[in-house]
């Protein structure tokens, strides 16, 4: 049971971190074009 | 610069606890050694996944200003602690289009504090998961710390790089690592050396001898891939993912078959050293070439 639920904790984990990653790349890209400098 | 900076701040924030809350606690070498590690890790792993996902074209100013300044700082920081323990012995497709759905700052900035909570929340219950499942199939305790916690607080540059590189956004892949590396070597390391007092940083003279040549090394492999064309190209993600897992069997062996590391040593230094340097210098060659056809073609 416990070897299952860290399997699951790894799939829950990897999933996190794709997300996490996805709204952070967004975040940046957003926090770029809405910036005044043309060079960020 | 989004890259450099806010990206590669947000992605090292697991590297800065971890190495302050080693220091506070007077692990050194786990803050030294976590730093180095990560240095590795992020040149050869997150740079080489990401242009394998999509070879990555590399900027210019890139290749000016920003790894030259990572090199130096490299260079300085070996200098920084031969000198100390010297003195302490006598005692790709660019972002056009990006803009659309331009959002505003502050839901810019709600989206990465939002996403850099997933991130450090997935790391760490990666390696909770990940420790939990080698422990139950015997791995030792040594070999899962050099590998999975390792590798688990560099997750958030990894994933963060490849979903880069997926989008297209090869810049900020490349920036993330290049930032991260700098901010790891002056911000980082600083902050430990400055809270750990007057008793300073202490380094081990293994990291001295061995990680931290390992370091310039994969550092000084950067350029010649970063100028040939200015895109990293699958291959060459390839041979760094590749050299890290050289590196990764070097540190299991250690570990769990001692014996054996000399001649693992030989092997690397005989076979793939001179085989990286020949893939390198011919692809500075084909490069040049290219370049005078090129040239020529123009005239």
């Amino acid at each position: 049971m416990t070897y299952v639920w860290s399997l699951l904790e790894i799939v829950i984990s990897i999933a996190l971190l794709f997300a996490g990653a996805e709204v952070f790349v967004a975040g940046s890209v957003a926090l770029r074009s809405s910036s005044v400098s043309p060079n960020w | 610069m989004i890259g450099l900076t806010v990206v590669a701040l947000g992605t090292s924030t697991p590297e800065l606890f971890v190495s302050l809350l080693s220091t506070l606690q007077g692990g050194d070498d786990l803050a030294v050694s976590n730093v180095v590690g990560s240095n590795i890790f992020n040149v050869l792993v997150v740079l080489g996944a990401s242009a394998l996902v999509v070879p990555l074209r590399v900027r210019s100013r890139l290749v000016r200003r920003d790894v030259p300044l990572l090199l130096g700082t490299v260079i300085n920081l070996i200098w920084e602690v031969r000198t100390a323990s010297e003195e302490s012995d006598a005692v790709l497709p660019e972002e056009e289009g990006e803009d659309q759905g331009r959002s505003t700052t502050p839901v810019a900035v709600a989206k990465l504090a939002l996403g850099l909570v997933l991130l450090v929340v997935g790391s760490q219950l990666l390696v909770k998961g990940a420790t939990a499942v080698a422990l139950t199939l015997g791995v030792s305790q040594t070999v899962i710390g050099l590998t999975i916690v390792a590798a688990g607080t560099s997750m958030p540059e990894l994933v963060t790089s490849l979903v880069s590189a997926y989008r297209g956004k090869a810049d900020l892949a490349i920036g993330n690592v290049v930032g991260s590396n700098l901010l790891n070597q002056l911000v980082i390391l600083g902050l430990c050396a400055t809270v750990s007092g007057s008793r300073g940083l202490a380094v081990d003279p293994v990291m001295v001898s061995r990680d931290l040549p390992i370091m310039v090394v994969t550092t000084l492999a950067c350029l010649p891939i970063f100028w040939t064309g200015g895109v990293i190209s699958r291959a060459e993600g390839f041979l760094l993912v590749a050299l890290y897992g050289f590196y990764l069997a070097e540190q299991i062996l250690l570990a769990s078959m001692p014996t054996l590391v000399d001649e693992y040593r030989l092997l690397v230094l005989v076979g793939v050293l001179p085989a990286v340097l020949v893939f390198l210098a011919w692809g500075v060659l084909r490069w040049r070439r290219q370049r005078s056809l090129s040239t020529s073609s123009v005239t």
